[in-house]
C-alpha cells in the first residue's frame, strides 16, 4: 500500500494565554499525495498559516499544545520525530516559503553565504562544489546573472529578486514537498504574477508537490489543483479548484467568492458574510460558522458537521453527502 | 450587552492578564514579591522591628557583636545594636533616595527627551551632544566627583545621583518620541489640526507613560545600589543612620569573623536591586497594549 | 466648476529621488476619483502633499481654488476640516490608549465650538452611521476587529464633515468578506454625505467598485486617466494593460497540463 506524502488526521492545537485555551486548529483531516497541488485558503485567523506550520513543527509549544491527532510525513510522525530527524524534515522533506521576503533574509550577509548556510546544514561540503550548486539554484528560480547576484546583499535586491532568493533556499536540499505560505502578499501584483508562474513551473520541472497557503482565491485559482476551505480551526470545504469556483457547497466558501470584486464584473457588488470571524477561546457550539450563517437549522448549533464526501468533501448539515 | 457592563468585563480581562502575566514567569513573579515585601518594610518596618532604638544609635556594649540568635536573628553589630532592626530600618532610607533620584530625573530627562524628538533639527542636535559627554563619564564617577565637592552626606550623594543620572530618560524618551511622531494616529491628527501641544499632550506623553514607569522601576534598583556605593566609601550616610552600605562599609573591617554584620546588609542591597529588576521586566510585559490584545 | 483639490505640475523630491514628478491631477467636487499604481509610484506621496503632510518642491497644490501649496499652519483651518483622511493600516491609525469615544471626539474638540454634550452625540451619531453600536464608545482599539477599527477611522474622519475622504488603500489590510462590507460602506457613506473621494490603491477591481474617474500612476508620473470604464476597457498606456493584466480573478485560471 502506498503512503501519503502529508497525511494530517483529526490534528487539534491549542493555544494557552492568559484568557484561556483557544482550540486553534479543531479537528484538521487531509491528506496529500504526491504530486498534488493543494491550496489552503481561509481569512484572518482560521488557522491556515499556524496549520503550515504545525507541519514542519515551527510553532513554538507552549504556548501551543498538541491536544490530539498526527501529522505524518511519508508516513512518520511529525511530533514524534527526533531533533536529527525534524532537521532533516525541515528542508529536506519540506521546503517552506514565508510572506516577508524582506524579513526572512539576514540583512547582514551576503545572499552568497546566505544559501551556503542552508546548503552546509544539508550536508553539501567543499566551496566550488556550494558555489556551483548556488548557481545552479539561482538559475532554477530564474534570477538573470546569478554569479553576479551572489555577492549583493538583500538590501540591494527587489522584492520579487527577494522571494525568488527564498524560494532558492526552499530548494536547496531537493524537498519533496514545497510549502508557500501567503509567498505574494508582500509583492506588487504585476511581480506577484511572475512569482506564481514560477512556482508553477518548478512545480512541474521538479515534480514537486505543493501546498500553497493564501487569503487570496484568485492565487489559489492560479496555482493549484485543489482547493481546502479553512474556517475558524477547520476546514469547511475541500474539492477540486474548477469545481470549488464552479458550484461551491458550504455557504462559507459561497460567501467568500461572492465577497471578492471582480473585475470583470464591475456591475456585481461584492456581498460580504455579516458579523465577524468568532473568538477561538469561546467558539460557538456546533458548527462555528452557524452564528453567521443564512442557512443555518437548529442542529447547526448543537453540533459540529463532519467532513463528508470523496472528491467533494464539505462539512455542511445542509449539503447531502 | 449595555454599555456599563463592557468596562467592567474589559477591568476583568485585564485583572486576568496582570496575573497570568506575573503567575506566568517565576521571575516576575519573585521581583514582585521583593518589591512589596520592600514596600512593606519600609511603611511599616518600625512597628514590626525588635529594637527600634537600635536604628538610631543606642549602645548596648554587653551585646556586642553576638551571632545571630532568637533574640537577635541577624546577630548584632560593634555598638551592641540589633542588625535586623538596623537593615530593616534601613529599607526607608533606601526608598526614599530611589525615589528622589528617579523622579528627579525624569523630569530633567523626559522634556529634554521631548523637545529632541519632537524638535528634531539644532535643538535635538544640542540636547543629544550634551547628553551623549553626561553618557561618556561613568554616572558613579561623576557622582563621586560631585559629592567630593559638596561633602559627604546621604543628601548630597542623592543630589549628586540626580544630576547624573538622567542622560538614560533623554535617550529612552528622545527614540520613543522620534518613532511615535510619525506613527498613522499621531499624523492623522495632524491632519485634523492639530498642534504640537495637543499631540504632545493627547498621544506622545501617554504612550511614553509605559516605557518611563518600567526603566523607573529598574532604576530604583540601580539608584539604591548606587547610594549604597556611596555610603560604602564613606561620601553617603554616615554611621549610625542605618544605611545599608555604610553598614557594609563599618562591617568590612569585621570579616570574615563577625561575617553577618556585613552578610545580611548586603543581602538586602542584592534582593532589592533584584527586586526592582525583576519587577521591571514582569512590567515590560504587562505594559505593552499590544500583548493585552484579547 | 472649481475642482475641489488640484495638483499643477507638482513635484516632491526626497534628496535625488523625485517621489512625485510633474503630476497635475483635479479632484472635482463630489466625484471618486481612485489613483492607481504600485509601491513606489508616489500615488502615496500625492495623497500626502495634498494633507500637507509633505512639503511640495515645486508646482500648486489648490483647495477650492486656493493656493495652500506654502500656506502657513493657521491658515489650513479650511484645508483640516474638509479634508480628511483614512489610512491603509487601521490598527496603527488609532492611539493604543485612546478608547472608541476619546479618539473619534478629537477631531470635534479640534475644531471647537462644541459643548461636551453636542459632541457625545455627534460621536454616537457616527459611530451608528458606520454600523457600531452606542457599546464601542468605551472599548479600546485592541478590543476591536480590523474591520471595526477601520469603521472608526472612517467615523472619525466624518467627524468634522468634510467635503473631500482621502483614502490610502483602506481596504487592503482587511480580509475579503470584511471588505466587501466596507466597499458597500463607502458608497452609502459617500451618497449620504455628498463626499468626494480620492481613492489610493493597487487593487484595481475595488477601484472599477467606487471609483468613475481612474488616474494611474508610476514612477512619480502620470501616465493616463480618464473615465473608469474607459480605462478599464481600452487603456492607451503600456504600463495600465500590463497591471490589468495582472490581476487576478477568483476563478480556476492555471492552463491545464498533462
Amino acid at each position: 500500500m502506498s503512503v501519503a506524502l502529508l497525511h494530517i488526521r483529526d490534528f487539534r492545537l491549542a493555544f494557552h494565554g492568559y484568557d484561556g485555551v483557544a482550540q486553534v486548529l479543531n479537528g484538521i483531516t487531509l491528506t496529500v499525495e504526491a504530486g498534488e497541488a493543494v491550496g489552503i485558503v481561509g481569512e484572518t485567523g482560521c488557522g491556515k498559516s499556524v496549520l503550515a506550520r504545525s507541519i514542519l513543527r515551527l510553532n513554538p509549544m507552549p504556548p501551543a499544545r498538541v491536544v490530539s491527532g498526527t501529522i505524518r510525513f511519508d508516513g512518520a510522525d511529525v511530533f514524534a520525530m527526533e531533533a536529527r530527524a525534524l532537521r532533516a524534515l525541515r528542508g529536506a522533506g519540506v521546503g517552506m516559503v514565508f510572506q516577508d521576503p524582506a524579513t526572512y533574509l539576514n540583512p547582514v550577509f551576503t545572499i552568497a553565504s546566505q544559501l551556503a548556510d542552508v546548503l552546509k546544514a544539508h550536508g553539501l561540503r567543499g566551496r566550488t562544489a556550494i558555489r556551483a550548486r548556488s548557481l545552479e539554484l539561482l538559475d532554477a528560480v530564474r534570477l538573470p546573472n546569478p554569479a553576479e547576484l551572489l555577492a549583493r546583499y538583500p538590501h540591494q535586491l527587489s522584492g520579487g529578486q527577494r522571494q525568488r532568493v527564498l524560494i532558492a533556499q526552499a530548494l536547496a536540499a531537493n524537498p519533496r514537498l514545497l510549502l508557500a505560505d501567503e509567498p505574494t502578499t508582500a509583492l506588487d501584483v504585476t511581480v506577484q504574477g511572475q512569482i506564481l508562474a514560477l512556482i508553477r513551473d518548478l512545480v512541474a520541472r521538479l515534480g514537486l508537490t505543493l501546498v500553497l497557503i493564501s487569503h487570496d482565491l484568485g492565487v489559489i485559482g492560479a496555482t493549484c489543483r485543489r482547493i481546502v476551505v479553512m474556517y475558524a480551526g477547520a476546514i469547511v470545504e475541500d474539492a477540486p479548484a474548477e469545481a470549488l469556483f464552479a458550484a461551491p457547497r458550504h455557504p462559507y466558501t459561497r460567501g467568500l467568492l461572492a465577497s471578492v470584486p471582480d473585475l470583470d464584473h464591475p456591475d456585481r457588488l461584492p456581498v460580504g458574510i455579516p458579523g465577524s470571524i468568532p473568538s477561538l477561546r469561546d467558539p460557538p457550539t456546533g458548527c462555528r460558522f452557524h452564528p453567521r450563517c443564512a442557512l443555518a437549522m437548529p442542529v447547526c448549533a448543537v453540533t459540529a458537521p463532519p467532513l463528508r464526501g470523496e472528491i467533494h468533501r464539505t462539512a455542511c448539515h445542509g449539503v447531502a453527502a | 450587552m449595555s454599555g456599563i457592563a463592557l468596562p467592567r468585563a474589559a477591568a476583568l480581562r485585564r485583572i486576568r492578564f496582570v496575573i497570568w502575566t506575573f503567575t506566568g514567569s517565576a521571575s516576575a513573579l519573585l521581583g514582585l514579591a521583593l518589591v512589596a515585601s520592600f514596600l512593606i518594610l519600609a511603611a511599616f518596618g518600625g512597628w514590626l522591628v525588635p529594637y527600634p532604638d537600635d536604628a538610631t544609635g543606642a549602645i548596648h556594649l554587653a551585646q556586642r557583636l553576638q551571632p545571630p540568635s532568637a533574640a537577635h536573628w541577624f546577630g548584632t553589630d560593634e555598638m551592641g545594636d540589633d542588625i535586623l532592626s538596623r537593615v530593616v530600618l534601613g529599607t526607608r532610607t533606601s526608598l526614599w533616595v530611589g525615589l528622589v533620584i528617579t523622579l528627579v530625573a525624569s523630569l530633567i530627562g523626559v522634556p529634554l527627551g521631548i523637545v529632541a524628538g519632537l524638535l528634531g533639527g539644532w535643538p535635538r542636535a544640542v540636547i543629544m551632544r550634551v547628553t551623549d559627554v553626561f553618557l561618556a563619564v561613568p554616572a558613579l564617577v561623576l557622582a563621586l566627583a560631585i559629592v567630593a565637592a559638596l561633602g559627604p552626606g546621604v543628601m548630597h550623594a542623592v543630589i549628586a545621583l540626580s544630576v547624573v543620572w538622567w542622560p538614560g530618560y533623554v535617550r529612552l524618551i528622545e527614540a520613543k518620541a522620534l518613532t511615535l511622531r510619525s506613527e498613522p494616529y499621531v499624523e492623522v491628527t495632524r491632519t485634523m489640526g492639530a498642534g504640537p501641544v495637543w499631540i504632545l499632550w493627547r498621544h506622545i506623553l501617554p504612550n511614553c507613560l509605559s516605557p518611563l514607569i518600567v526603566k523607573a522601576s529598574m532604576d530604583m534598583g540601580l539608584a539604591i545600589l548606587a547610594v549604597a556605593s556611596l555610603g560604602f566609601i564613606g561620601l553617603g550616610a554616615k554611621p549610625p543612620a542605618p544605611e545599608w552600605g555604610a553598614m557594609v562599609s563599618v562591617a568590612r573591617s569585621y570579616m570574615p569573623d563577625w561575617w553577618w554584620y556585613s552578610f545580611f546588609p548586603g543581602l538586602f542591597i542584592f534582593l532589592t536591586v533584584l527586586g526592582f529588576s525583576l519587577f521591571g521586566d514582569g512590567l515590560r510585559d504587562l505594559l505593552d497594549p499590544r500583548s493585552a490584545r484579547g | 466648476m472649481t475642482p475641489i483639490l488640484e495638483l499643477q505640475d507638482v513635484v516632491c523630491s526626497f534628496g535625488a529621488h523625485r517621489a512625485v514628478d510633474g503630476v497635475t491631477l483635479a479632484l472635482q467636487q463630489g466625484e471618486a476619483l481612485g489613483l492607481v499604481g504600485e509601491s513606489g509610484s508616489g500615488k502615496t506621496t500625492v495623497l500626502r502633499l495634498l494633507l500637507r503632510l509633505a512639503r511640495a518642491s515645486s508646482g500648486t497644490i489648490r483647495l477650492d481654488g486656493t493656493d495652500i501649496t506654502h500656506a502657513p499652519a493657521p491658515a489650513l483651518r479650511d484645508l483640516r476640516r474638509r479634508v480628511q483622511v483614512v489610512f491603509q493600516n487601521p490598527h496603527a491609525a488609532l492611539d493604543p490608549r485612546c478608547s472608541v469615544a476619546a479618539a473619534m471626539a478629537e477631531p470635534l474638540q479640534l475644531m471647537g465650538g462644541l459643548s461636551r454634550t453636542a459632541i457625545r452625540a455627534r460621536v454616537a451619531d457616527l459611530l451608528d452611521d458606520v454600523g457600531l453600536g452606542p457599546d464601542f464608545l468605551h472599548r479600546y482599539p485592541h478590543e476591536l476587529s480590523g474591520g471595526q477599527k477601520q469603521r472608526v477611522c472612517i467615523a472619525r474622519a466624518l467627524a468634522p464633515a468634510p467635503d473631500v475622504l482621502l483614502l490610502d488603500e483602506p481596504t487592503s489590510a482587511l480580509d475579503v468578506s470584511v471588505q466587501a462590507q466596507m466597499i458597500d460602506l463607502l458608497i452609502r457613506l459617500r451618497a449620504r454625505h455628498r463626499l468626494s473621494y480620492l481613492f489610493v490603491s493597487h487593487n484595481l477591481a475595488v477601484v472599477r467598485l467606487l471609483c468613475e474617474r481612474v488616474a494611474v500612476m508610476r514612477a512619480g508620473r502620470l501616465l493616463e486617466q480618464g473615465p473608469a470604464s474607459d480605462v478599464f476597457a481600452a487603456p492607451t498606456h503600456d504600463y495600465t494593460r500590463t497591471l490589468l493584466a495582472a490581476v487576478l480573478p477568483p476563478r480556476f485560471t492555471q492552463e491545464i497540463r498533462t
